[in-house]
């Protein structure tokens, strides 16, 4: 019994010394210090429209210098090929799995971005996470520049864009919600835009997609607006200015939550109409105008106020992307969602899209209005 | 010569030959020759039970004196020899040899157990004396449903063993087992009872302990009333329950003496200590050689930086630094405590700072080694501590070479390995391998004694409950 038990493992200590000597141990080791670990992928198009990529490493200088992020560039016709001219620059070997962002100049989504998504998706390596950024100018100038309180510029922006993302300032758009948008029928993708401005980087907008073409932007100030249309909003704050009759000042909202509602109608002759109901709850973190806030009755002023200039803004942005023939908010998803398969065939939502009648009916309440309603005006007298 | 002759003065001094520490004391007037070792036998006994009668009888009182009590009268040459290597005293008179049971030197005091400390609860632990132990038991259990079985080992040295157990509580198969491998014991000399357990258990390859082994009373009764069984080894503090499950090296008594909530969080926080022993240095290795993908962002500038000036690869940076802190507490373990304390400092600072400056360990390592050195002092059992801290060195080396799939690799063969494993034929992993989930709340957490119905299914008693009341 014993003897037998020796003997299994004997076999066992020659089978793992064998498997272990096959399977060439140290080939597929990457041992952290040894890698140039890729933190964002940068696109932009050179002078003869071809592809120029600019990677950020994650990069330690030699004999245990500080970590520093180091910039290496190339022309290439694709990313691959773009490793391949990239590694010849480094002395470690280039690796994916720790991509956080990828920014394409506003030149190369012009040119539609469909195949270089395709290679991020592609790359099991590279998460589905990484995120998708439109830079408004250059990606090599924007990398390259230093900015004085944040030492790591990849980094930085990556940052940027997390923390609007969590603010609902920005939709969160990465590989996997980019390459949903694009592939599924009657919805168009968006990706944040963002720009040098200064000492720091700022968000520009929203940059708007027609299949994987880039066609235009949104200002930032719809932002909250177009967040509001795509899903449930929480958490927000907003800033509105009223210029109606009666109504002046602004109004900021805090810990804005909203729901929307679909209805698509169709038109006698044909066409669609969209509505979009809004539910919008906040409380009123400042108010700068000359209603009263202690009578419930004028908190509706103002709250239909607030209802006016969001329906109001958010069909205007609609009208952008009409105008634009980019489907954004996800309209044709609504009269797909209402149609037969056989009937969502047969339209032609390319076409129809532009003549659909968009309508946004907001309701607006008001949770509080502050512990203290109104300061009263100090008596000269005292 | 014959096997058993029958017994005579002279075959017992030829015996004893060149054994000057033997006293030879001669009664000529009373016809009678008293043979002991000097160093076994307490002196005032035999002032009491043997020289102060002696000086007051005659040589024709001798007869009766000698039929009486503390004499018992022993016609076999080899219980004789025995019983004066035991420490009792021989008399020769008239052809009849009488043994009388003097032993008496000092044993250790009882003393707060060293391997096995707590912080509330009784502080004594079993001493070297069999019967001191017995006695520890016994005050703690008093009960004549307690018994007592008395085997020996041995064949140039009979040891004395005691099968200990509750009768009607415990199941009988096991005692069974446990007196035949006992029996089956056929050696020169077991010296110490983790000597004897090796002997015993199931499967004599397997780096885990089979049976607990403790040198704390408290424990011995909670598993003898819980139905195990128990055996004292003469000359061992240390004494042995079983069957055992692997969960049973992972309880304190601290644990039942304590209100059930902190039981629970420091029992939970053990087989938190076990997880990160065994795994935290070969995830570290893993890591660092193939899986970046998984460090943070902001971990990644930290680790390069502390990697970066390190020139060896992370499996034998680890194993060395492993190495290191095994020699430390080897060290610390076998120096006396004043030169102990020296090796901590040393330790500390040389290890801990000057590695690093020097460059050849990454601090992360240092903090992944000492925190899983720290956590394998966690688990109260010493020799599962050291099973397990064995164990991580396994698991490094195989994370070195396949990364995270080596380390599924060995902790799939340590689990498959578990389970194959028995103590006195009952499985090692028993709430789990054969799942009594009603166990668990006595396992895996330290419930509050109104969920203590019953006792430990490994036990397999016909006793079951233990807790009777409502609440």
């Amino acid at each position: 019994m014993r003897d037998l038990q020796l003997k299994r493992f004997v076999w066992l200590l020659v089978i793992l010394g064998v498997v272990v000597s096959q399977t060439g141990c140290a080939r597929s080791q990457r041992i952290l210090e040894k890698l140039a670990i890729n933190h964002t992928l940068g696109y932009d198009l050179d002078d003869d429209k071809q592809l120029y990529v600019t990677a950020a490493i994650i990069n330690q200088g030699e004999g245990g210098s500080e970590v520093k992020q180091e910039l290496i560039s190339t022309e290439a016709d694709s990313s691959k090929e773009a490793k391949i001219k990239l590694s010849r620059q480094t002395s470690r070997s280039i690796v994916n799995g720790q991509i956080r962002n990828t920014m394409y100049s506003i030149d190369v989504a012009r040119e539609g971005i469909r195949k270089l998504i395709e290679n991020l998706v592609r790359d099991p390596s590279i998460s589905p996470r990484v995120k998708i950024t439109i830079v408004n100018g250059s990606v090599k100038e924007l990398l390259e520049s230093k900015f004085p309180d944040h030492p790591n510029t990849s980094q930085y922006v990556d940052h940027l864009l997390q923390k609007n993302w969590k603010n609902q300032n920005i939709p969160q758009v990465n590989v996997y919600q980019f390459a949903r948008d694009y592939l599924e029928d009657g919805v168009d993708p968006v990706a944040p835009v963002v720009r040098k401005k200064g000492d720091s980087v700022v968000v520009d907008g929203l940059g708007l997609f027609r299949d994987d073409k880039y066609v235009g932007k949104l200002s930032p100030d719809y932002n909250m607006l177009f967040a509001m249309t795509r899903g449930k909003y929480r958490q927000g704050e907003i800033y509105i200015k009223l210029d109606q009759e009666k109504l002046d000042g602004s109004v900021m909202l805090g810990t804005v939550s909203s729901d929307k509602k679909f209805n698509v109608r169709r038109k006698r002759n044909g066409g669609f109409i969209v509505e979009l109901f809004l539910q919008v709850k906040g409380d009123i973190m400042e108010y700068s105008g000359k209603v009263p806030l202690d009578n419930p009755k004028d908190i509706r002023v103002i709250e239909n106020g607030i209802s006016a200039y969001i329906s109001g803004k958010i069909e205007k942005m609609v009208n952008i992307m009409q105008e634009k023939r980019s489907d954004n908010v996800g309209l044709g998803k609504q009269v797909r969602n209402r149609l037969s398969y056989a009937e969502w065939k047969r339209l032609n939502w390319e076409k129809v899209y532009p003549e659909v009648t968009f309508r946004c009916i907001v309701h607006t309440k008001i949770k509080s209005s502050g512990e203290i309603l109104e300061i009263p005006p100090q008596s000269s007298e005292k | 010569m014959k096997e058993n002759p029958a017994p005579s003065l002279e075959y017992i001094l030829h015996e004893f030959d060149q054994c000057v520490d033997l006293i030879h004391r001669k009664f000529p007037l009373l016809a009678a020759d008293i043979l002991y070792f000097d160093h076994l036998i307490d002196k005032n006994e035999l002032e009491r039970e043997i020289l102060q009668p002696f000086a007051n009888v005659q040589a024709d009182e001798m007869g009766p004196l000698l039929s009486g009590s503390p004499f018992n009268a022993s016609f076999n040459s080899k219980e004789i020899v025995l019983g004066i290597l035991k420490g009792d005293a021989a008399i020769f008179h008239d052809s009849c040899v009488y043994l009388v049971a003097l032993y008496g030197p000092s044993n250790r005091s009882i003393e707060q157990s060293e391997t096995e400390t707590v912080i509330i609860g009784p502080h004594d632990a079993f001493t070297e004396s069999a019967f001191t132990n017995l006695s520890l038991i016994r005050r703690k259990l008093r009960s004549s449903h307690l018994k007592v079985i008395q085997l020996s080992v041995g064949e140039v040295v009979k040891s004395d063993v005691f099968v200990l157990f509750i009768e009607g509580i415990v199941n009988m198969e096991y005692v069974n087992e446990m007196i035949k491998r006992i029996r089956d014991i056929e050696v020169d000399i077991i010296s110490d009872s983790n000597m004897l357990v090796q002997h015993i258990d199931d499967y004599p390859n397997t780096i885990f302990p089979l049976f607990l082994t403790t040198e704390r009373p408290d424990v011995i009764v909670s598993k003898l009333s819980g139905g195990r069984l128990v055996v004292i080894m003469d000359e061992s503090p240390s004494v042995i329950s079983g069957p055992t499950s692997l969960f049973e090296f992972f309880m304190s008594p601290d644990d039942y003496y304590q209100h059930w909530v902190i039981g629970t969080a420091t029992r939970i926080l053990r087989y938190i200590a076990f997880v990160i022993t065994i795994t935290f240095t070969a995830i570290y290795v893993s890591i660092t050689t193939y899986h970046y993908e998984m460090i943070p962002e902001n971990l990644l500038y930290t680790l390069i930086e502390s990697r970066s000036r390190v020139p060896f690869p992370p499996v034998f940076e680890a194993l060395l630094m492993e190495i290191t802190i095994e020699l430390l507490r080897e060290a610390g373990a076998r120096l006396p405590s004043k030169i102990g304390q020296t090796i901590g400092i040393v330790g500390g600072i040389v290890i801990g700072q000057a590695a690093v400056q020097a460059g050849l360990t990454s601090n992360i390592l240092i903090i992944a080694v000492a925190l899983s050195a720290i956590a394998s002092f966690v688990i109260p059992s010493y020799v599962m501590s050291a099973s397990i801290r064995f164990v991580r060195f396994f698991l490094i080396i195989l994370a070195g070479i396949w990364g995270n799939f080596g380390l599924m690799i060995g902790i799939s063969v340590i689990v498959i390995h578990l389970t194959k494993l028995t103590s006195l034929g009952s499985s090692y992993i028993t709430p789990i391998a054969p799942l009594k989930v009603n166990d668990w709340r006595d396992i895996f957490i330290r419930g509050p004694f109104w969920m203590l119905k019953d006792r430990p299914s490994q036990s397999r008693t016909r006793n079951k409950v233990r807790n009777k009341m409502k609440r």
